[in-house]
């Protein structure tokens, strides 16, 4: 990485390349709708050779097994998963092994080394979503100060049936926040699964289980910047992530645009879709610069990093969101099928449109960072 | 370049800038952008010192070849300079987003003779000539090759005789560089030359036309059989049309930087946040109307990602076609959405047109909002872009267009 300069360098092209021939190889689009109805909706297989290929590791420290690669990379990963769709639990595990890792004691060290390794799956559970600002009322309780009962509930977390460990902030009786470690197979603990409209699963989880004290990891300031790293970093991958599936649907449809004849001529023959196609296009570059513009500022550590995840969330999903709605329009019959791909981007816009944060929610922290 | 080359001309800049840096700039009269030309003004002495000071730098101009006024700099250095004076909070010498510098300087180096190089780009470089463009006509505005001035060659002159109009402050210009009919039997596109016009030759009539606004940025011109001198043409007779697309490249190029600053509030007024507090009113440090926050928030966002896109574009030395369309676009229509939003904040304080009722900042808030409505017509229509973007970014053109 070029400090401080938005252009990808050598490494992180060569990266670029890899994982997309890799994953047109492996993961093309469509896969989806062979998962999507398996138990598990990502395949563990293909998971598992690109944390062996180091891409899941990307943005952690060398100590804990990391690439310390930071999130301009893990970017890069992203939006290529992007582009075809591809199934993976890794936004829920950059947040919960971001989180981890800067925690300073052993437990939370080795709960991140043995993520990272492959070898669990841990799962923040968190209701300020994902990131401080948000006014809901908190959804957790924690009995007695760090020790004692967690009861309450969370609604949709990703990748919630396929954790190994779940980490739950809930607040104490003096509402100090307390970061612990669940066991999801604990009595006490019910799991409700959900597959969402592009595939992804959650799970609505109700607590009511015993907490050790040595299940408590941190507690007050620490866990709520430990969470706030995590959801950032989270944010700002997801972003990316948007970008690559909306690049993509663009590309599909200027495909069709050009292939598909009606009275005589090609679709791009006619101004009114050009000048359609044209703002899709100009969404993307916003929305391709936002993000990589906040990447790099997480990377180089400006302190407007924070500003920027939300910018970037807000660019991306409406570039999507405006590509999936228009690239399934533009396929006039076709794009009402399941049968073609661009339906898949369209309910990949639906999910994202509300993930992580909607519309509102950025521009709300937009709106406070800006002093109003 | 290495980084540790631009970072010690960069500390260079920065000496050099703060040594010869007026002072009187900052504290002295008000002093209007400087444009050049022999109608320039320097209320303020000092402005004139400071262009003559950064010309012999070779500065005004940095990227081009010392011979014709410049400094022989990469564009890189050229953007240190400009970011030095940002960040000084010194004001550039010369207005940078000029169709002298930016649009006829890159035409005289890419197709201009050795003299013509000569005797134009040191009067631009050193502020003392100032250009309009003598483009467009009543007839041929989108449709620009549809040109009726002609210019009928007589000896070593063209008899030119034609009407040019949104010449932007021709009334304050010296000279124009005009797309000329001189090749009568040749195609539409394949008729027309570029041609230099001395703006004080017989002949010529300047009028200026007023807007919406009430200001006068553009004006007609009217040429009644002008003699132009034959060395005055640019390139090859018929050669003008594609000289005048690649102007057009630098003028939306121009228009796009200039409009990443415009979508950003320019310099002149207080941030769009603080006057929507002004405006709107704060209740715990929050806006108090909860849609107009929206919208603000909205708004930055897309300022915010104009900028990296700017940014991102720089670094990466882009050159595809379409993106100078699609930065003028979008920083147009950002500033736009800019000024709507402030006209709702506002309400009816802002439609105002003149009295006592209103105050100075409502009637300039009216003739500003009023004046961005012409942002998406001028330097090439948003349809115009549109269709250049589709064309040459997604290769989406044809027989409807």
């Amino acid at each position: 990485m070029t400090a401080n300069n938005l252009a990808l360098d050598e490494e992180e092209l060569v990266l670029r390349d890899t994982v997309r021939a890799f994953l047109r190889d492996h993961a093309p689009v469509g896969t989806v709708r062979r998962l999507r109805d398996k138990p598990t909706g990502f395949d563990p297989k293909l998971w598992a050779t690109m944390t062996e290929l180091g891409w899941t590791t990307l943005p952690y420290s060398l100590e804990v097994g990391g690439m310390a690669a930071g999130a301009t990379a893990l970017g890069i990963v992203a939006s290529e998963l992007g582009r075809t769709l591809t199934m993976t639990p890794l936004l829920s595990q950059v947040m919960a092994i971001t989180t981890l890792e800067r925690l300073p004691t052993e437990h939370a060290q080795q709960l991140a080394a043995a993520a990272i390794a492959g070898d669990s799956m841990p799962v923040l559970v968190d209701n300020r979503c994902p990131l401080p600002g948000h006014t809901s009322p908190p959804s957790l309780t924690f009995e007695r100060s760090c020790r004692g009962r967690l009861s309450g509930r969370q609604s949709l977390v990703l990748d919630g049936d396929v954790a190994t460990h779940l980490l739950v902030v809930a607040d104490n009786p003096d509402q100090v926040p307390c970061l612990m470690v669940v066991d999801p197979g604990a009595h006490g603990i019910d799991r409700r699964l959900g597959c969402l409209a592009d595939g992804r699963r959650v799970a609505s989880i109700e607590f009511d289980v015993d907490v050790a004290p040595d299940d408590v990891l941190a507690t007050g300031d620490e866990a709520l910047a430990a969470s706030e790293l995590g959801a950032i970093k989270t944010t700002a991958v997801a972003a990316a992530e948007m970008v690559g599936a909306a690049s993509a649907a663009l590309d599909l449809t200027v495909a069709h645009l050009k292939t598909r004849e009606q009275f005589g001529v090609t679709l791009a023959s006619f101004q009114a879709l050009q000048h359609r196609a044209a703002r899709m296009l100009g969404a993307l570059e916003l929305a391709y610069a936002a993000s990589r513009a906040c990447l790099r500022a997480l990377d180089v550590g400006t302190d407007d990093g924070d500003l920027l995840v939300s910018v970037a969330m807000v660019e991306a999903k409406e570039a999507l969101s405006l590509i999936a709605a228009e690239g399934v329009q533009m396929h006039g019959g076709l794009g009402m099928t399941d049968e073609a791909d661009i339906g898949l981007y369209l309910k990949r816009a639906r999910v994202a449109r509300s993930l992580l944060g909607d519309l509102n929610y950025h521009c709300d922290r937009i709106a406070t960072y800006n002093g109003v | 370049m290495q980084e540790s080359r631009v970072e010690a001309f960069r500390k260079l800049v920065r000496r050099w800038l703060a040594d010869h840096y007026p002072p009187e700039l900052r504290d002295g009269p008000e002093q209007p952008p400087v444009w050049g030309g022999s109608r320039q003004r320097y209320p303020n002495p000092a402005a004139r010192r400071w262009l003559e000071a950064m010309a012999e730098q070779g500065w005004t101009v940095p990227t081009w070849p010392v011979e014709y006024g410049g400094a022989g700099l990469s564009h890189t250095e050229a953007m240190a300079i400009r970011d030095e004076l940002r960040v000084a909070d010194m004001r550039p010498p010369l207005v940078m987003q000029n169709q002298s510098i930016t649009m006829l300087g890159p035409i005289l180096l890419e197709y201009g003779s050795e003299e013509q190089r000569r005797r134009f780009l040191p009067q631009i470089a050193r502020g003392e000539v100032r250009w309009c463009q003598g483009y467009s006509e009543p007839e041929a505005g989108s449709d620009l090759a549809n040109i009726q001035t002609r210019g009928i060659r007589k000896g070593d002159v063209y008899v030119t005789t034609g009407h040019k109009i949104w010449s932007s402050y021709a009334h304050l210009s010296d000279w124009m560089f005009a797309l000329v009919r001189t090749e009568p039997e040749a195609s539409k596109h394949g008729g027309i030359s570029f041609l230099l016009i001395d703006l004080n030759d017989p002949g010529i009539t300047v009028e200026p036309i007023t807007l919406l606004s009430g200001e006068s940025d553009f004006c007609e011109v009217f040429l009644d059989e002008v003699h132009v001198p034959v060395d005055q043409l640019v390139g090859e007779p018929g050669q003008g049309w594609a000289i005048a697309k690649r102007l057009l490249e630098h003028e939306r190029a121009m228009l796009g930087s200039a409009g990443g600053a415009l979508a950003g509030g320019g310099t002149r007024r207080k941030s769009l946040p603080d006057q929507a507090a002004d405006l709107v009113g704060l209740t715990a440090g929050r806006l108090r109307d909860p849609i107009a926050r929206y919208r603000l928030a909205r708004h930055l966002a897309d300022v915010t990602a104009l900028k990296s896109l700017t940014r991102l574009a720089s670094d990466e030395q882009r050159r595809d076609a379409h993106l100078a369309s699609l930065l003028k676009l979008v920083s147009t229509e950002i500033h736009m959405d800019r000024q709507d939003l402030l006209a709702d904040m506002a309400g009816l304080l802002s439609a105002a047109r003149s009295g006592d009722a209103f105050g100075e900042e409502d009637l300039q808030r009216a003739r500003d909002w009023l004046r961005s409505r012409a942002n998406s017509i001028e330097g090439g229509t948003s349809e115009i872009q549109l269709n250049l973007i589709a064309k040459h970014g997604l290769g989406l053109y044809g027989d409807f267009a």
